[in-house]
């Protein structure tokens, strides 16, 4: 597994029964609410800012630190300053767990050490890093701020690619207008009050090698299993980024089934940019709609702004 | 009870999902299985197979399986139900939690994952 709750981690190994890991996460809600106290201190906020933010948390669904940023008292670097003065989320589990005597300090400290040792590294890799890199370039065309989720969710989707189709893979210029003609296709939105819909293409013989690949199968024709194939790789990427948005940022999202499209038109209005990466065995092309900045993004002809990431040219759409 | 002799329901929207369980599950000397693509068709054949072990899925069309467990668990109280999903945010996990769930499984996984939870399941599994 690439990433997972402490809760579930635990729940998991048998340390804990469901109904007490309920209480403890219920409990480990409210320690988190003290943001509001922690950015006072810290001079980040009033405390009218914090009473202001507290009653539209009781009619809008947005944890503390997101409102805050909506109403700009804070900057998501302000923000991510003092989330960092707060212990992970599962360090408040664990010390929830332990004072009720749920589990003994040294089991905590034990299973902490695994569920560290298991999904709390950051990869450091060539490949990793240049999917931070590759990312961010396209996060600067098109204007979105360096800290905005979508830099989380492309280098996300960069880091999926390498992990389970290769890291042979090759990334085109970002286009931002035109159309796309859909060969074979899966989309699926991440529910927010900003979501992306991202959407999978491209042609039928490329996604059978992107089956064989991400299966670790041998496929020969296009069947409902590499169809599958292309539905279970957005659904495995939007899941993860969903997760780590809860884990990281307390963020809660949710996800609309994967819909396969076999054909048509689409055209790449203001809200969309399209990504290519070129394999060996063919061009994946995601689509991805999100809302962006009104800024105008860059043309595409620039060729400044190629961000091929092996320095080569590639073509206009 | 043994893993050969457990009826196994597994629910996803996704063929593939569903075929790489089973191989895993095959592994373990798994036999006998149901298949569901969605919460309505897990739901009723919940109640018309009595499986002893459910793997659900929870993003789904029709019916999710949130509301599919939810159903599931008021109709058996003692229904054996792991959560496989790559939706392991804290919302769902809590969800979850609320109706007793074994276990949530957080894809991708491996075979030693799924094997963590089937051992407190069935005697043969170590």
């Amino acid at each position: 597994m690439f990433t997972q709750l402490f809760g579930g981690y635990l729940l998991n190994q048998g340390i804990i029964s469901p109904r007490d890991l309920m209480g403890a996460m219920q409990e480990e809600a409210k320690t988190r609410k003290k943001l509001g106290a922690l950015a006072v201190h810290f001079g980040y906020l009033t405390p009218d800012q914090v009473e202001e933010i507290r009653v539209l948390q009781t009619h809008e669904d947005l944890p503390f630190g997101e409102l805050a940023i909506k109403k700009g008292y804070l900057t998501r670097k302000d923000l991510d300053e003092l989330l960092t003065c707060q212990p992970p989320q599962y360090m408040l589990l664990g010390q929830i767990l332990t004072e009720k005597n749920l589990i003994s300090d040294e089991l905590f400290c034990t299973m902490l050490a695994n569920y560290q040792r298991q999904y709390d590294q950051e990869h450091t890799d060539d490949d990793f890093a240049s999917a931070g890199e590759i990312s961010q370039s396209i996060c600067q065309y098109l204007n979105l701020p360096a800290d905005d989720h979508m830099s989380d969710f492309l280098k996300l989707l960069f880091r999926n690619l390498v992990r389970f189709i290769g890291t042979d893979f090759t990334v085109g210029e970002v286009v931002t207008g035109g159309m796309i003609t859909l060969a074979r296709s899966s989309s699926q939105t991440v529910i927010h009050d900003r979501p992306i819909t991202l959407t999978i293409e491209m042609a039928e013989n490329t996604a059978i090698e992107f089956a064989n690949r991400y299966v670790a199968e041998e496929f020969n024709v296009f069947d409902e299993f590499v169809a599958a194939s292309l539905e279970d790789f957005i659904n495995l990427h939007n899941g993860l980024f969903i997760v780590n948005m809860s884990k990281d940022f307390g963020l809660e999202m949710q996800l609309t089934a994967p819909q396969s499209i076999y054909s048509g038109a689409v055209s790449i209005t203001g809200n969309s940019f399209l990504l290519t990466t070129t394999y060996p065995f063919g061009d994946i092309r995601f689509l991805i709609s999100a809302n962006l900045p009104e800024k105008k993004k860059k043309k595409t002809e620039e060729k400044s702004n190629d961000i091929s990431k092996d320095e080569t040219t590639s073509e206009n759409q | 009870m043994n893993i050969s002799d457990a009826k196994i329901l597994l629910v996803d929207d996704s063929a593939l999902a569903r075929r790489m369980t089973k191989k895993i599950l095959d592994a373990f000397g798994a036999k006998t299985y149901l298949e569901a693509s969605d919460g309505i068709e897990a739901v009723r054949l919940y109640k018309e197979e009595h499986p002893d072990l459910v793997l659900l899925d929870i993003v789904m069309p029709e019916k999710d399986g949130l509301a599919a467990g939810d159903e599931i668990s008021a109709f058996d109280p003692d229904a054996n139900i792991i959560y496989v999903s790559s939706a392991g945010t804290q919302s769902n996990l809590e969800h979850v939690l609320g109706n007793g769930s074994r276990g949530f499984i957080q894809k991708p996984f491996t075979s030693d994952d799924l094997k963590l939870l089937l051992k407190y399941e069935f005697d043969d599994v170590e």
